[in-house]
């Protein structure tokens, strides 16, 4: 190396510099092969985010050329690190279109590292290469340290994006933009298994330090001190339930005595326990959407003995409730309405239009010719609710019957309720196990029609009003079985002293 | 193939150096001439007015882009003017106190220049969260530089890595879409942003022939010769 060139590498290395990690060209080779393999029909030949999958996702696949990753171990606005890489590949990005690709090999994760890092420039600059923060062993969780929490996140005025209750649902999630300039949604902080970078505590320490780039979420590393900040950590994690909300495949419809009065909300639901489902994108049929707004919703179900209500429950940013929606609308793939357009929130429940006959349900989007299904539906912008049968996505229409609604928003949370009779061409009889799926459509988003967040067939089970206290007939039982032992033990203690008795005479006569 | 071929060329960028700010000598100047220039746009359509949807009762209803500051003259502000290529000249200041206010939902200064390598003062003297999300802009693309959360008002925090490279970078506030600035990060000192009579004024110059570049946000850019003559006045009018 000449003497210039050696003062170059001198000059050029400043203080924070890090020593660029590209691996070897036969690793950048491997890496390629397994990309054009696997990765490049989402993210592109290129690189550059713009594969075959790019219409179909939100968010959209990322584009690698600009070395903009959101979840590093380095600060804000750098590159990540090879680990980083190879971590994000290995665990995949929870609720995006990346999966998990845990059967690779460390060696190949490696080698799909070296090669992304190809697709931008600035991981060949010792300049722009920094080494990793170092990041504390985390500090147990206390509920002390979650409630001072609290405060933390109010002072730093988290709630402006991710709202009071930690929904998402702050006031700037409508304008905010990714670096791409494509709407992006504040987290959901009530639902931590959603978080891309994971939902540990270490995750949110590390989102809370790094910030992520491409995404308006900034670094908080200057203007929120480390315990402070283990402090808003365990609030947010407090904020969430558990790892993962507990799942039912059927919901019980908790028999109520007296009017079922909806206009009373969430309230009328109270002493109904209620069952969480997965709401997923609607990827079959023209108009799919990969990652619908919605990701779960809460049901509670009651019934007197006349009619039948079901409450559900969902997180949405916003409240859209101009325009207008329908669950008939044509979705045309790669032709967006114009802009001009409004679409209002809108969620459909739906159930068999027919009581079924053996195992076979209706096909679950919107049924099918021989089995249709029954659709309590509810465009959000209007107060009538809409009894529609569906014969498949296409052949919907709107019958007669009577339906009652109710909708609420609150903070991030709709709540919509219905009511119909038990009666109907679907009755809801005592004992019956009655399938249902719920449709969610989130307005801003611009779902319509097919495209909307679904969930599969799940069951309602009826409880009957007057079914008889377990506990009568366990004691019951219970009584039975001891006074049959106390029999027992006195025929064989009479027999064994007449024997005794008998023995005694024979010796003694 | 093409992309083989890629990875090998990437493999070679990996010993290329960035010579940023390198190339500048600074040091006494004896003999410099001044550049005074105004910077012209006729016919400029009138100011956007942003809406605004959030912290309305600080910000109001709508604020102004600033992206069309022009005088019933034709005189722009926030123009930059700035010499391109020069290697030798006045010294660069890099320990200047270079400060970006979020102050009145808007950035103080709109637009500005600042010594490459120079550490920025990024300050809130608003009562609301702003945060300053700084981009390098490449062409049509942007590289996020730092996304800094500003929570609390009075709150002041100085870096380096901001004006690490040279080049134009783009600031945005994600908690209020409106808002917008621009920093010049100029490896020379010969940079300056105009005024409100669209004036500008460099000093200093180096006597012999130069290439000075106008740039601004909304009417594009210009780069003209000038050629400086030691103690000498050059007087400019620019149109864009």
């Amino acid at each position: 190396m000449s003497p210039r060139l050696c003062l170059l590498f001198a000059l050029a290395a400043p203080v924070h510099a890090g020593e660029p990690d590209l691996g070897t060209e036969a690793q950048r080779a491997a890496g390629e092969a397994l990309y054009e393999r696997m990765c490049a029909q989402c993210h592109g030949e290129e690189g550059d985010g713009a594969g075959e999958g790019h219409d179909f996702f939100d968010p959209p696949p990322r584009d690698f050329t600009g070395g903009a990753y959101k979840i590093r171990t380095t600060d804000n606005g750098e590159l990540p690190t090879t680990q980083d890489l190879v971590s994000i590949i290995r665990r995949g990005m929870p609720f995006t279109g990346m999966p998990p690709w845990p059967d690779l090999t460390d060696e190949e994760l490696s080698s799909l590292a070296y090669f992304l890092k190809t697709f931008a420039e600035d991981f060949a600059d010792p300049d722009a290469n920094v080494p990793p923060k170092s990041f504390p062993p985390p500090p147990p969780f206390s509920a002390e340290s979650a409630e001072a929490g609290r405060s933390v996140y109010e002072d730093n005025k988290c709630i402006d994006c991710h709202g009071v209750q930690g929904r998402g649902d702050g006031e700037s999630g409508p304008t905010l933009t990714d670096d791409w300039d494509h709407p992006i949604r504040p987290a959901d902080l009530t639902r931590r298994w959603t978080f891309r970078g994971g939902g540990a505590r270490a995750d949110l320490y590390r989102t809370l330090t790094t910030g992520l780039n491409g995404t308006p979420m900034p670094s908080y590393a200057d203007s929120i001190d480390e315990a402070k900040r283990w402090q808003l950590v365990d609030y947010v994690y407090s904020l969430s339930p558990s790892a993962s909300p507990g799942r039912t495949f059927t919901l019980v419809v908790e028999p109520v005595t007296g009017a079922i009065d909806l206009s009373r909300g969430k309230a009328a639901f109270e002493d109904a326990a209620p069952g969480t489902f997965p709401v997923i994108g609607q990827v079959v049929e023209i108009g799919r959407a990969f990652q619908p707004s919605a990701t779960e919703v809460e049901v509670r179900a009651i019934a007197n003995a006349d009619e039948v209500a079901v409450l559900l429950v969902w997180h949405d940013m916003t409240a859209d409730t101009s325009g207008n929606n329908d669950p008939r609308a044509t979705v045309v793939e790669g032709a967006e309405p114009p802009k001009e357009a409004v679409f209002s929130d809108a969620v459909a429940f739906q159930i068999p239009a027919h009581a079924p006959s053996g195992a076979i349900k209706p096909y679950f989007l919107f049924g099918d010719a021989r089995r249709p299904v029954e659709l309590w539906y509810a465009d959000l912008a209007r107060e009538a609710a809409v009894l529609m049968q569906g014969k498949g996505g296409a052949r919907l229409s709107v019958i007669p019957g009577e339906l009652d609604r109710f909708a609420a928003y609150d903070q991030g949370e709709w709540s919509v309720a219905f009511k119909r009779r038990r009666a109907g061409t679907m009755p809801f009889e005592d004992d019956a196990f009655i399938p249902f799926a719920v449709s969610i459509w989130d307005g801003l988003r611009r779902e319509r029609g097919s495209k909307r967040g679904v969930t599969s067939w799940f069951h309602l089970y009826v409880k009957p009003a007057e079914a008889p206290d377990p506990a009568g007939p366990a004691v019951a039982a219970a009584g039975l079985v001891v006074l049959l032992e106390a029999l027992f033990v006195l025929f064989f203690r009479r027999r064994a002293a007449r024997a005794q008795a008998a023995s005694r005479e024979r010796k003694h006569p | 193939m093409k992309k083989s071929l890629l990875v090998s060329a990437f493999a070679l960028a990996a010993f290329g150096l960035s010579t940023d700010a390198l190339a500048y000598q600074g040091g006494a100047v004896s003999g410099g001439g001044t550049i005074r220039g105004v910077v012209i746009k006729k016919g400029a359509p009138a100011d956007p007015v942003k809406k605004v949807h959030k912290n309305m009762a600080e910000c109001g209803p709508t604020v102004a882009a600033e992206r069309h500051v022009v005088s019933a003259s034709g005189q722009v502000r926030w123009a930059v003017a700035m010499l391109q290529g020069v290697e030798a000249g006045k010294p660069l200041d890099t320990a200047a106190d270079v400060v970006l206010d979020n102050k009145g939902c808007r950035f103080e200064p709109h637009v500005m220049v600042a010594p490459t390598k120079a550490k920025l003062t990024v300050r809130n003297s608003d009562p609301m969260l702003h945060n300053a999300h700084f981009y390098l802009l490449k062409g049509k693309k942007k590289k996020n530089v730092l996304n800094l959360a500003l929570p609390r008002k009075g709150q002041e925090i100085k870096k380096s890595k901001i004006l690490r490279k040279s080049g134009l970078l783009s600031v945005v506030c994600d908690a209020h879409d409106f808002m917008q600035a621009f920093v010049w990060s100029l490896p020379h000192p010969y940079g300056a942003v105009t005024d409100a009579s669209g004036a500008f004024e460099l000093t200093d110059v180096p006597a012999g022939d130069h290439k000075l570049r106008v740039w601004h946000e909304a009417f594009g850019e210009k780069v003209v010769d000038v050629t400086v003559k030691a103690g000498e006045t050059i007087r400019l009018e620019i149109a864009l």
